[in-house]
C-alpha cells in the first residue's frame, strides 16, 4: 500500500470514530476529484458545487457504514455517481413539466480558465472535441472511459463504483477505446499538443 | 504463436491496454519481444493519458470548500439510544405495575404496599361487602333492598293503581 493510501485509510478510521479534523482532511483530499467528476457529468460549475457539497454531506453521514476503509475511493465515487444520476433524473422531470426551453448546459460549462489566448483556444477546441467523442459513446461506455482516464480509477475500483463485474467494465472500456481510435480530430489534437 | 514479423493488430493493442495484467500468454510474449508493438501501445496510452490530463487541467477550480455538518459522535448517539431504551423499559414496567394494582384483589396485597394503602384496600372490601354497617347497627337500620329499584317497584305497583286503591 502506498504511503498516501495508508494515510487516507488512517484518516478514514479516525473520521469513522468521530474525529472531525480527520473528516475535514478527507474532504480536502477528495474535494477536487469529486468536483471534477461531477463537473464533467453536469457541465455546470454551479450544479457541480452544489452536488459536491451534497456528496460530502452524504459521505460524512454514511462513513460509519463503510466496512473496508481501504475502499474509500470507489465508495465515494459510487455516492457521487448516484447523486449525479438523481440530479439528471430530477432535471429530466423538471424539463418535462417546464414550459420554458431549457438552457443549454454546455453554454455555461465552457468557462475560460486561462489568461493566455492560446491556452483558451486549445481548451475550447479540446472541450468541443471531447464532447463530440463522449456523445458517440453509450452511457456505460462513457462512464467507464471517464472513470478510467479522467478520474484515474483502476478497473477494480470502477467495478466497485458501478457495482459491475470487472469483465463488464473491461468490455465497455474496450468498446469505448475502439470509438476513441475512430476519432482522428481528437487524437490529432492530443498528439499535436504533445509536440 | 505470433512471431516478430506478425505484429499485433489494432484490436489486440486495445485489448492489451484493457487486459493489462491478464493478457493471454501469446500477446504478452509478443509485446515483450516486439518494439514496434510496444511503441504502438505506448503511443495510444500516451494519448489517453494526455486526454485525461487535459480534461483535469481544464476543469475550473471549485469556488467553495464543502461545509461539513455537525456530526454527533457515535458515543453520544449510543448514549441517546441507551437512554431511550431505558426510558421505554421504565414506562412498560410502570404500565404493568399499574395494571396489576387495578386488577389485583386486596387479598393479594403486595408486602411492599404502604400501611395506609393496605387500610384503604380493606375499607374498600368492607364497603363492597354485603353488610357494610357493624352488626349492632343492623338492628336499628331498615333493611336495604338495593335490588328493588324504582323501576321495579313501578312495575309491581303502578302509580295509577295506587291512586285508585286510595
Amino acid at each position: 500500500m502506498a504511503d498516501s493510501d495508508y494515510k487516507v485509510t488512517e484518516l478514514v478510521e479516525k473520521a469513522k470514530a468521530g474525529n472531525r479534523a480527520s473528516l475535514g482532511q478527507l474532504v480536502e483530499h477528495f474535494h477536487k476529484d469529486i468536483f471534477r467528476m461531477v463537473y464533467y457529468r453536469t457541465n455546470s460549475q454551479m450544479d457541480a458545487e452544489d452536488l459536491t457539497q451534497e456528496i460530502f454531506m452524504q459521505m460524512s453521514k454514511s462513513l460509519p457504514s463503510l466496512r473496508d476503509t481501504r475502499r474509500i475511493r470507489p465508495w465515494l465515487f459510487r455516492i457521487a455517481l448516484n447523486r449525479v444520476r438523481d440530479f439528471h433524473r430530477k432535471k429530466r422531470i423538471l424539463s418535462f413539466f417546464s414550459t420554458q426551453p431549457e438552457l443549454d448546459a454546455s453554454a455555461q460549462a465552457l468557462t475560460d480558465n486561462h489568461n493566455n489566448p492560446l491556452d483558451n483556444m486549445i481548451q475550447k477546441e479540446f472541450q468541443l472535441l471531447f464532447r463530440q467523442f463522449t456523445d458517440r459513446l453509450s452511457g456505460r461506455e462513457r462512464e467507464v472511459f471517464m472513470l478510467r482516464f479522467v478520474d484515474q480509477l483502476g478497473i477494480r475500483e470502477i467495478a466497485e463504483a458501478l457495482r459491475n463485474s470487472e469483465s463488464t467494465v473491461k468490455t465497455h472500456l474496450y468498446r469505448a477505446l475502439k470509438k476513441f481510435r475512430r476519432h482522428p480530430e481528437l487524437r490529432s489534437l492530443l498528439t499535436g499538443s504533445l509536440s | 504463436m505470433k512471431d516478430k514479423s506478425n505484429h499485433l493488430n489494432e484490436d489486440e493493442i486495445l485489448f492489451s491496454l484493457v487486459e493489462e495484467p491478464d493478457l493471454p500468454e501469446e500477446i504478452k510474449s509478443h509485446l515483450l519481444a516486439c518494439l514496434v508493438c510496444q511503441e504502438k501501445k505506448k503511443a495510444l496510452m500516451t494519448e489517453l493519458e494526455r486526454l485525461g490530463k487535459m480534461a483535469r487541467d481544464f476543469t475550473p477550480l471549485p469556488q467553495q470548500k464543502p461545509a461539513l455538518p455537525f456530526r454527533e459522535s457515535r458515543h453520544f448517539i449510543f448514549n441517546r439510544s441507551v437512554l431511550a431504551a431505558g426510558f421505554s423499559v421504565v414506562v412498560i414496567i410502570a404500565c404493568l405495575w399499574s395494571l396489576r394494582s387495578f386488577t389485583g384483589s386486596s387479598k393479594h396485597i403486595t408486602p411492599g404496599l404502604s400501611p395506609e394503602m393496605e387500610v384503604d384496600l380493606y375499607l374498600m372490601d368492607d364497603i363492597l361487602g354485603e353488610s357494610a354497617l357493624p352488626e349492632y347497627y343492623l338492628d336499628i337500620a331498615a333493611p336495604t333492598y338495593s335490588y328493588f329499584d324504582e323501576e321495579f317497584l313501578d312495575f309491581v305497583v303502578p302509580l295509577g293503581e295506587e291512586s285508585n286503591s286510595v
